[in-house]
């Protein structure tokens, strides 16, 4: 199944390509692309470029801008996805090929444009987010991992400020709850605050490097084992139980620490195609309960492509391969490693 | 796959970061050394002044004078530096009036006064190429930062050359011309600009306290804040005016008015202005040769990269299209992008 994944993206990859070559004449009238991000680097080539153009007064290109400083945005995605290790741990028996559904729907917003001293922008901006995961659509499995489907909500807001040399410094703030599809319980609430640090470094061939380095504290809180055991046997009993030691601590004991850093090139292969192979570090450190002390790094390595279609529809395809370690591994069900690699359909309107 | 000091990978990147980010915001010039500046130049002053190049002479000797006024116990030096300013300036006014009895025919250079007697209202802060002054002193060439320009005096920019000059240092006002231009500098306030395209940046500007001449008409400007602005002479004989940063008043004669954002283009006609338009700053400011052809970056290009990323993220809507010249009174010409070049944008 790995194989064959394998194969279907480079191929997939393969056909974009021819098409994107046989249609280079059919561009649209206009390319109402909106900007969706900071691209740091949007001089880097201007600059090489600006000696093609003889003109003395330089280009003069027209331009629409936007009627209002909020910039709503609409987003939705479909993805099949492939996971070698759907469990997630390296037990033998562990159940292997396993695959999954996502859908999304994302509301977001730019805030506004606001410069700060002479060098300094930030453009804020609001993030809503449903998610939902379909495990095992393909009843592999049979009905093993219907428990597992979840709708994730999330709302975030950051606030992203371009320093001079290009450097990006983010701060933000997100919140999720990721609750179970098959009785709604929530499973818990994540609150996370976090800070990064960006650059997009030119290269020599006119490409450039993205670095980007982020730190987050996510704040969990979630059922205990006296609720969960309040719904089973009643408040009386659950209190007598509650005696034991740790039950009144809570089930989801996530509150860490994490550092990341990633580096990535996208590569255009063409005005519509891109390639970005990334690799990844996330060091998270376990600060509470059972859990203090524990540490989770996970590496991943992967590349990435995307196809603009339209300007409102991308298709885009992945393969990562990841190795997760942790000094918790008395059950061997943290540590694993997993291949996964899946595409999707994303649709897009900017208003 | 062993373990790995992860947390203290993530650490030294986080450390090489900042290095990398310090690293990249500090300052790249080195330090001049003003006395052997001054040294230098004042020994290639007196050479110029012994073969009868006086034009080379004083300017040698201001510059040496300039690198005086830095060091600290300069004086004894900025006075004799002044003195053999002096000197070079009464030689070459003799030998200007030598020169004139025995050489009737050239009568263009019988009016006019020689170079080095020239007043010193505008400060030459770079230039490069073939620059000239004519007018009221006799024509010569500029020669780099530290140069002065008089009042009056018409400034002719030949091709592949640029001049940036401080017009008015009570607002910090700067103008710079690149290729093929023509302007004169009749008094501290105006600007008379015929042909070429120009920058005009500043600190701030009261109202009738700077103006600029077109072939069409006049055209005051004003601006509460810093403020950056390209200028370009058309074919009709108005011209061609966008914001790249602070947002300026113009006001033309009959008392139209009209604020400009950066990113906007607007023609000045005769007696109006045109309907306003939004250009791609990023682009025009990497393609201009005001910005790139000039060694020191124009005043408040911090700000024009500012104002362009804001612009970024602010455009709906790209045009396959580009502003050109105004050749009649009535409309302005388009230029249609071909798919090279709209691929060659979009990777901009």
């Amino acid at each position: 199944m790995r194989l064959l994944l394998l194969f279907f993206s480079i191929t997939l990859t393969s056909v974009l390509f021819s098409a994107e070559n046989g249609s280079s004449t059919d561009s649209p009238a206009d390319d109402s692309a909106p900007v969706s991000a900071f691209s740091s680097d949007f001089f880097a080539g201007a600059i090489s470029d600006a000696n093609a153009f003889d003109e003395e007064s330089g280009k003069q290109r027209l331009i629409q801008l936007k009627s209002t400083a909020l910039s709503p945005a609409f987003s939705f995605s479909t993805g099949y996805i492939y996971k070698n290790n759907p469990d997630g741990n390296s037990l033998k028996n562990r159940n292997r090929d396993g695959n999954a559904l996502n859908l999304s729907l994302m509301v977001s917003s730019g805030l506004g444009e606001f410069a700060l001293l002479d060098e300094i922008v930030c453009a804020p901006s609001l993030m809503l987010m449903q998610m939902r995961t379909y495990n095992d659509i393909a009843k592999d499995f049979g009905t093993q991992y219907r428990g597992g489907n979840t709708d994730v909500q999330i709302a975030g807001v950051s606030f992203p400020f371009v320093l001079p040399m290009d450097f990006i410094f983010t701060v933000g703030h997100t919140y999720m709850r990721p609750m179970l599809l098959e009785n709604d319980n929530v499973l818990l609430y994540n609150n996370t605050p976090n800070v990064s640090l960006s650059k997009s470094l030119p290269l020599f061939n006119g490409d450039s490097l993205a670095l980007n380095f982020g730190y987050s504290y996510t704040i969990s809180k979630g059922d205990t084992e006296l609720e969960g055991l309040s719904s089973s046997f009643g408040d009386t009993i659950a209190q007598s139980l509650a005696q034991s030691d740790g039950i009144l601590d809570p089930f989801n004991l996530n509150d860490t620490y994490s550092f990341s850093l990633s580096v990535s090139y996208p590569k255009p292969i063409s005005e519509k195609l891109t390639i970005t192979p990334s690799a990844n570090i996330n060091q998270s450190t376990y600060v509470k309960g059972s859990n203090d002390g524990r540490k989770d790094t996970m590496y991943t390595i992967g590349v990435g492509s995307s196809y603009k279609i339209t300007d409102w529809c991308s298709l885009s395809t992945v393969s990562n391969f990841i190795s997760k370690e942790s000094s918790f591994n008395a059950d061997k069900s943290a540590p694993f490693k997993d291949f996964n690699g899946g595409m999707t359909l994303g649709f897009n309107y900017a208003f | 796959m062993g373990r790995m000091p992860t947390q203290g990978i993530c650490q030294v990147c986080l450390l090489g970061f900042f290095i990398l980010y310090a690293s990249s915001c500090r300052s790249s010039k080195e330090k001049v050394n003003h006395l052997e500046e001054a040294n230098s130049l004042t020994q290639a002053g007196e050479t110029a002044l012994g073969e009868g190049r006086y034009d080379d002479a004083v300017r040698s000797f201001q510059t040496a004078l300039a690198h005086t006024r830095k060091i600290n116990k300069g004086s004894t030096m900025a006075d004799s530096l002044e003195s053999k300013i002096r000197q070079a300036k009464a030689q070459s006014l003799i030998h200007h009036f030598q020169f004139s009895r025995s050489d009737r025919e050239d009568s263009d250079r019988e009016a006019l006064l020689p170079s080095t007697l020239e007043s010193q209202e505008f400060l030459v802060l770079q230039s490069f190429g073939n620059v000239s002054a004519q007018r009221i002193w006799a024509k010569r060439m500029i020669y780099g930062e530290n140069d002065f320009v008089g009042k009056g005096r018409k400034i002719t920019v030949l091709p592949n050359s640029g001049i940036e000059l401080s017009l008015n240092p009570t607002y910090d006002l700067t103008v710079r011309s690149v290729g093929s231009s023509g302007f004169v500098l009749p008094e501290i306030n105006l600007c008379e600009f015929y042909s070429g395209t120009f920058l005009i940046a500043g600190k701030r500007l009261n109202h009738r306290d700077w103006s600029f001449v077109c072939p069409l008409g006049q055209v005051w400007v004003e601006s509460g804040t810093s403020f950056a602005f390209t200028l370009e002479i058309t074919t009709n004989g108005g011209c061609k005016l966008i914001t790249l940063a602070g947002e300026p008043v113009f006001y033309l004669e009959n008392r139209t008015r009209l604020a400009l954002d950066p990113g906007e283009l607007v023609f000045v006609m005769q007696n109006e202005f045109s309907q306003k338009m939004n250009i791609e700053l990023s682009t025009y400011i990497a393609t201009t040769p005001l910005v790139a052809d000039f060694e020191e970056p124009p005043m408040l290009s911090r700000k024009m990269r500012q104002q362009a990323l804001i612009q970024a993220l602010r455009t709906k809507r790209h045009y396959r299209a580009l502003v050109g010249d105004a050749k009649t009174m009535d409309d302005f010409e388009v230029n249609i992008l071909d798919e090279q070049d709209v691929e060659k944008t979009i990777q901009d």
